[in-house]
């Protein structure tokens, strides 16, 4: 889809208005275009001012005490500490090579963009990624080429016991007019997690919404469009 | 282009840096502040009790895990939960297909809700009410019917083709100029406040 067409896309995204290949292509639209970006931003607002037309309704008795309790449960994830324990140290390493390619990606992004809101959004992006690998419990899931793109290499960090995760991958070819899509495969079977093109530097960095079981596979294939329900292109890169 | 409708100045500003900092209190206050309009949304896209009240609890307690998702760039607050709110809602509505729900709990043909109790709101959340009640006004029968379909009935705009007998491209154009619309009309209420 060009820029324009998905432009127009952009107050139904705000409405929640989408679904399959236009929701995602979308939304990855969003993610790389500063000017869709405040767009969305704006009908966001109008969005949630339509929420206000409803009279205000009472929530249920104890709501209000079972979100507490919840939160209290399972408290927003502490500040990073980085010690000198075997594992920590591995996961320095595995710091540092992904904190390199995230700098990198920084690096290209901040070339291109030159307005403040795309800068703005790619630095979000990467500090949220930061955060995840900045994460006091991080688990690392290494990513092995299959053959089609030799060079390609991902690793998948998945922080907090699940709480969230991010895959860095580099050494992607050039998909051309098709799409690589990242699949996490859940009791055997491949869900969509995102449809995704690199940067010119073959690199990409993709969030994984939460929850994430670290023992779970992940499989990024070439499709000829977004939004596949199923995977039908080749495999690119894998776990396990 | 003014970017907030909620911002409270520096309330939201403070609830925001206090969120950051864990503060659990920053907790009960974005509660009391925004859940009856919070729930009064999932309730009205979800149909069902159950269903609206663990929408509404994902969506705090997800920006509660993560108040760094969340950039005063592009929204306040009040935007950033709504959004999670109805995202989260039309998500557990399309899945669980509780059309059947929304139908038996009776929804409105208009906007505004007709059988709700009466719950007494802080000033600056009624005054915004009545902002976006008046701005709609602004719109088509036809973009106002659309956005309404698409917002409170969680229908993707082939739905709403679907519901009004029209093209998709015609849904998807009434929801576009339709929200542009809307848009331009709370920029002016928003510049004529100042």
């Amino acid at each position: 889809m060009t820029h324009e067409e998905l432009k127009d896309l952009i107050p139904a995204l705000a409405l929640d208005a989408l679904e399959g290949e236009e929701l995602h292509e979308a939304r990855a639209h969003v993610d790389f275009c500063g000017e869709c970006a405040a767009i969305l931003a704006a009908h966001g607002e109008s969005a949630a001012m339509l929420a206000l037309t409803l009279p205000p309704s009472t929530p249920p008795p104890g709501m209000r005490e079972r979100i507490l309790g919840a939160a209290a449960l399972a408290p927003a994830p502490a500040p990073a500490r980085r010690t000198g324990t075997p594992r920590l140290r591995l996961r320095g390493l595995a710091l540092g090579a992904a904190s390199l390619v995230v700098a990198g990606l920084v690096g290209y992004n901040l070339v291109v963009a030159s307005r403040l809101a795309d800068e703005r959004q790619m630095v979000s992006r990467q500090r949220q990624v930061l955060d995840v690998l900045g994460s006091r419990y991080l688990d690392t899931i290494s990513m092995s080429a299959t053959g089609d793109a030799p060079h390609a290499g991902g690793q998948i960090f998945v922080a907090e016991r699940g709480e969230s995760a991010a895959v860095v991958m580099s050494g992607l070819p050039d998909p051309g007019g098709d799409v690589y899509q990242l699949w996490l495969v859940r009791d055997g079977r491949p869900q969509p997690v995102r449809a995704f093109r690199p940067d010119p530097k073959g690199m990409a960095v993709i969030m994984v919404p939460a929850p994430v079981d670290p023992l779970e596979a992940f499989v990024v294939t070439l499709e000829e469009r977004a939004g596949e329900e199923e995977p039908r292109g080749p495999q690119i890169l894998r776990t396990g | 282009m003014r970017n907030t409708d909620f911002s409270q100045e520096h309330r939201d500003d403070d609830l925001l840096a206090r969120l950051r900092s864990q503060d659990p209190a920053a907790l009960e206050d974005l509660f009391d502040r925004y859940a009856r309009a919070a729930y009064g949304l999932a309730l009205r896209v979800c149909g069902d009790a159950a269903m609206a009240e663990d929408v509404v609890q994902e969506a705090f307690l997800s920006l509660w895990r993560r108040p760094d998702t969340f950039e005063p760039s592009r929204g306040s607050i009040a935007a950033y939960l709504f959004r999670a709110v109805h995202n989260k809602a039309v998500d557990a509505v399309r899945h669980e297909q509780a059309l059947k729900n929304r139908e038996r709990a009776g929804s409105a043909g208009g906007m505004p809700g007709e059988d709700q109790e009466v719950v007494v709101e802080e000033d600056w959340l009624r005054y915004r009410r009545e902002r976006v009640a008046d701005a709609l006004t602004g719109l088509s029968d036809r973009q106002r019917e659309a956005i309404r379909l698409a917002y409170f009935e969680g229908l993707t705009y082939q739905g709403v083709a679907e519901r009004l007998g029209i093209p998709e491209g015609t849904a998807k154009t009434r929801i576009r100029d339709g929200m542009i619309r809307l848009r331009a009309l709370l920029d002016e209420a928003g510049a004529s406040e100042t």
